[in-house]
């Protein structure tokens, strides 16, 4: 288990808490469908991996991205898995070659629409 | 997260659903007569091609850049609509809902009312769980006046006509993904579609608006899914800013299809 989604998921998990109980440790790892003892070990960093799908029931309780959370656990989504398994050359060069590219660089390859004031 | 794919605008939101995409369009289409009768929905004629406002940020208004989204060409007087859809999941068969508000110059096409992104307690917002199509500004009796282009300043335009500038032009959408916990409820029930509408040369800019036009006659459905479906803070808008197409070759270069 990646340990930086556990202390993510506690900090996040705490601070949904303060305003609203059921996100007490035991009603959110009930909602996702694991134990409240195995959410505890995934929040302390113990070895306790989590499925893809458990991942973005956890990310949609907490109302994170789940691209962010399935970062955090050092794996990508399945669907995008299987794009990339497509054709796994030209993703590999793709990817590698935007690493260091700047951020503006990137939006711009995919037509990303910027949102502005109004 | 909006972008443009092969001509068409994409609101996409993988961190609700990896398929949670809706896809829209701008078409021009024939302008109904004003004679006081209602028409069926107009033909199309062309699909209009969109641009990216930051490709063009050299050539265009100051106040363009600051709305930031997309800019497409129209003539003056030419009808158009916004065709909207939402792709069927690939495992459920049923196409991801979103609650979607339209608006032009910055007022509802839907409701008529100033543009208001942050709430749901008003019906300026459709329902969309399919194909969809925003024909032009909602009336009563679920009749829709056609959107008809008509430059910003000459004083025909819906907002013009409705209040004190200043004047925005254009096109307003912001789209509002089902919440996923909502989506998970819906799983297998094959939502209804419902059919909400809306809508709208001397001059002084590239700014066009939407003015109301001919009637169309349209079904307006209430929203089935309740206020607490859809996921606010999820949202992706877009203001799309309607060129006056003589002046398109300048703004980018091209002549328009």
């Amino acid at each position: 288990m990646n340990p930086v989604i556990g202390t993510y998921v506690r900090r996040k998990r705490l601070a949904l808490l303060e305003k609203d109980r059921r996100f007490s440790l035991r009603q959110v790892a009930m909602r996702i469908g694991i134990e409240p003892s195995y959410l505890s070990k995934v929040e302390r960093n113990e070895k306790a991996p989590l499925s893809e799908p458990k991942i973005l029931a956890l990310a949609d309780e907490l109302g994170e991205d789940r691209d962010v959370l399935m970062a955090l656990s050092g794996k990508v989504r399945s669907d995008l898995q299987e794009i990339i398994i497509k054709r796994p050359q030209l993703f590999a060069q793709l990817l590698s070659s935007l690493e260091s590219a700047p951020d503006k660089a990137v939006l711009k390859l995919i037509k990303s629409v910027r949102d502005g004031k109004w | 997260m909006v972008f443009l794919e092969d001509g068409k605008l994409v609101f996409f939101f993988p961190s609700v659903h990896p398929q949670a995409r809706l896809e829209a369009s701008f078409v021009r289409a024939i302008k109904v007569p004003q004679d006081g009768r209602a028409y069926a929905q107009p033909v199309q004629k062309d699909c209009l091609p969109i641009a990216l406002v930051d490709d063009h940020a050299q050539r265009l208004p100051p106040a363009w850049i600051e709305h930031g989204g997309v800019m497409l060409p129209v003539e003056r007087s030419d009808a158009l609509y916004i065709c909207l859809e939402s792709v069927p999941i690939f495992d459920t068969g049923v196409a991801y809902p979103f609650a979607v508000k339209a608006g032009a110059g910055k007022i509802s096409a839907f409701s008529g009312e100033p543009w208001d992104e942050s709430r749901f307690d008003k019906p300026d917002y459709a329902v969309v769980t399919g194909r969809f199509w925003i024909d032009g500004f909602c009336g009563e009796d679920g009749k829709v006046s056609q959107f008809v282009a008509q430059p910003l300043g000459m004083g025909h335009t819906l907002e013009e006509k409705s209040r004190p500038g200043p004047y925005w032009g254009g096109i307003q959408i912001a789209v509002y993904p089902m919440r996923p916990q909502a989506w998970k409820e819906l799983a297998m029930f094959s939502a209804p579609r419902p059919h909400i509408v809306a809508e709208q040369q001397a001059h002084f800019g590239p700014d066009m608006g939407l003015a109301p036009g001919g009637t169309i006659s349209q079904n307006i459905a209430q929203d089935p899914f309740g206020s607490q479906a859809w996921d606010c803070l999820t949202k992706a808008r877009c203001f799309v800013h309607l060129a006056d197409a003589a002046q398109w070759e300048r703004l980018i270069g091209a002549t328009p299809c």
